[in-house]
């Protein structure tokens, strides 16, 4: 399967993907979040068929078809393997006891299980965490461990 | 007061139930809001709605206004870069031909150079509105050649801005040649400052908006800003157009640039109803039929013109004849740009067949390129097959 990517000036982008034996869909998205789904068979000149959408609309089908309304067997199968363990984020706040520390002095996976594996600060900055970088108010922290830790965990960060 | 709320209101309703009317069967609304406004106007028997365009000439300047400002905004020049040599190419082709031709037709004509120079305008300019329907209404945004017909729009617009720079002072009659210099380095200088505040001054005019969560505020602000720059340019000589198109590229480069794009679209849909049907206002019916033989040439030229750059573009990317034709008739429709140009020159005082010969134009050619467009398919069998030999093969794999 191939995705060709190409800019379409003053309406959006359009995402060329073709499938199976030359057989097309050409996915344009608009600037407005509309999205257009454009079928054609292969070689064809014209659509087989064309499916207008919203942003919303969009946005359901997709998670259809990634699977998050009905998991087909195989994605249960993956997921069984991670299947006891968590990866997620919190944001620390004022009034998190965690803000103003260093994850030094936290030492969090020792004493709760779960281990922070990340800090995003702002939208742009994600950092691998520095032992002694100071925790501020805002930054999310992204952790992973088992889920019977979570709990301890977010009560001890959060408070 | 109540005659001018009635006037207003009965123009914005006039105009958009006469062009959902329109809607119906699948054609544009500039069209229609024109002609509500030569249907309502004083020219015509029946209701006449506003009598003196002067009523609601704030308005429509609001509405000119609005419809820069929103080109300014939605203006990239990344997206043209990024888009290739080959979309410059496309539409600095199709300007050559339209416009050129344009201009020797309204030399032609006999009305004077600076008429020729609006005429040249509006034949040549095609409209980014009527453009964008017709590939949306004929599900055309997946075809190998929208791209071409997209930059084509895209140079026209930033090509309608420069022209407009161009043409104020060649229509202002300045008494002197000294004074004209003046002007032309007074505008200049404006223009100068406000692209260097576009490329500087992005992190100012941010903060100046404020934040991205309160759209009532920005919405107040970034009016005030197109409207005042506007304002000051034609106090400065060099048409609120520009203004407000500066402007718009000023805004482009701000963080709030997208929720920017969001809010313009109504204020730009309502106001620019009124221009148009403000426009409409001022066409006398009786004026359309000294005019009609000249539009008629000026229809079969611009049919002429416009399917012989889709030729010359689709041939320097390898495209068939099918392709060349929708080019070429996808590009057909003209509209609020040429009814801008023919505003100025109303406004300049220049020949006054130009409003009558510009309505009735585009009357044609709005209504005329969608139904065109749509037949492209079966049109393209008279273009010689000849003309795009040299690489149709490649187009036919594309």
């Amino acid at each position: 399967m191939s995705v060709h990517e190409q800019e379409l000036p003053g309406i959006g982008r359009k995402f060329e993907i073709v499938v199976g034996k030359g057989d097309r869909i050409d996915v344009v998205i608009h600037h407005s979040g509309r999205r257009d789904l454009y079928i054609f068979e292969r070689d064809a000149e014209d659509p087989s068929a064309v499916l207008k959408l919203t942003d919303d609309q969009a946005r359901r089908l997709g998670s259809v078809l990634s699977g998050s309304y009905f998991k087909p067997a195989v994605v249960e199968e993956i997921e069984g393997l991670i299947g006891e363990f968590v990866v997620d984020w919190i944001t620390l706040t004022d009034e998190s006891p965690a803000t103003g520390k260093t994850l030094a002095e936290l030492q969090a996976r020792k004493r709760t299980g779960m281990s922070v594996i990340s800090i995003i600060r702002t939208k742009a900055t994600i950092k691998a965490p520095d032992p002694n970088e100071v925790l501020r108010s805002g930054d999310r922290l992204v952790y992973v461990g088992p889920q019977r830790h979570l709990n301890g965990f977010l009560s001890y960060m959060l408070g | 007061m109540a005659d001018a709320l009635i006037a207003l209101g009965g123009a914005f309703l006039a105009a958009g139930l006469l062009a959902r009317l329109g809607g119906r069967i699948g054609l544009p609304t500039i069209p229609f809001f024109m002609a509500a406004g030569i249907l309502f106007g004083p020219h015509t028997p029946g209701i006449v709605l506003v009598h003196d365009p002067a009523e609601l000439e704030l308005f429509a300047r609001v509405g000119l206004i609005m419809l820069l400002f929103q080109l300014g905004l939605e203006f990239s020049l990344g997206d043209l870069i990024s888009g290739g040599r080959s979309l410059i190419a496309a539409g600095a082709i199709k300007l050559f031909l339209n416009v050129g031709g344009g201009f020797l037709f309204g030399l032609a004509l006999g009305w004077g150079v600076p008429e020729a120079l609006v005429i040249a305008g509006a034949v040549g300019i095609s409209s980014t509105a009527i453009v964008t329907k017709v590939l949306i209404d004929l599900e055309r945004l997946a075809n190998p050649e929208t791209r071409l017909i997209l930059g084509i729009v895209v140079v026209e617009d930033i090509f309608l801005a420069f022209y407009l720079a161009i043409l104020q002072p060649v229509l202002d009659k300045a008494s002197g040649v000294g004074e004209s210099l003046l002007q032309v380095g007074r505008a200049f200088l404006f223009l100068l400052v406000l692209f260097a505040i576009a490329r500087f001054g992005a992190r100012f005019v941010t903060r100046l908006l404020g934040s991205e969560d309160d759209e009532e505020l920005i919405t107040v602000v970034f009016v005030g800003l197109a409207i005042i720059v506007a304002g000051f340019a034609e106090e400065i000589g060099v048409s609120d157009a520009i203004g407000a198109f500066m402007v718009g590229l000023i805004l482009a480069e701000t963080k709030q640039a997208h929720l920017i794009e969001r809010l313009v679209l109504p204020l730009r849909d309502a106001f620019a109803a009124v221009f148009f049907f403000v426009f409409g206002l001022s066409i006398d019916p009786g004026s359309l039929g000294p005019v009609a033989v000249p539009v008629a040439i000026a229809v079969v030229m611009t049919l002429f013109l416009n399917v012989g750059a889709g030729v010359v573009v689709s041939r320097m990317n390898g495209f068939g004849r099918r392709q060349a034709s929708n080019v070429g008739f996808t590009t057909l429709g003209r509209g609020e740009f040429s009814l801008i140009l023919a505003s100025f020159a109303a406004a300049a005082g220049l020949d006054d067949r130009i409003g009558p010969f510009v309505a009735l134009y585009v009357l044609i050619l709005a209504l005329g390129a969608p139904v065109l467009a749509s037949r492209s398919r079966w049109l393209a069998r008279f273009i010689p097959e000849r003309a795009l030999r040299r690489k149709s093969v490649a187009g036919e794999a594309a």
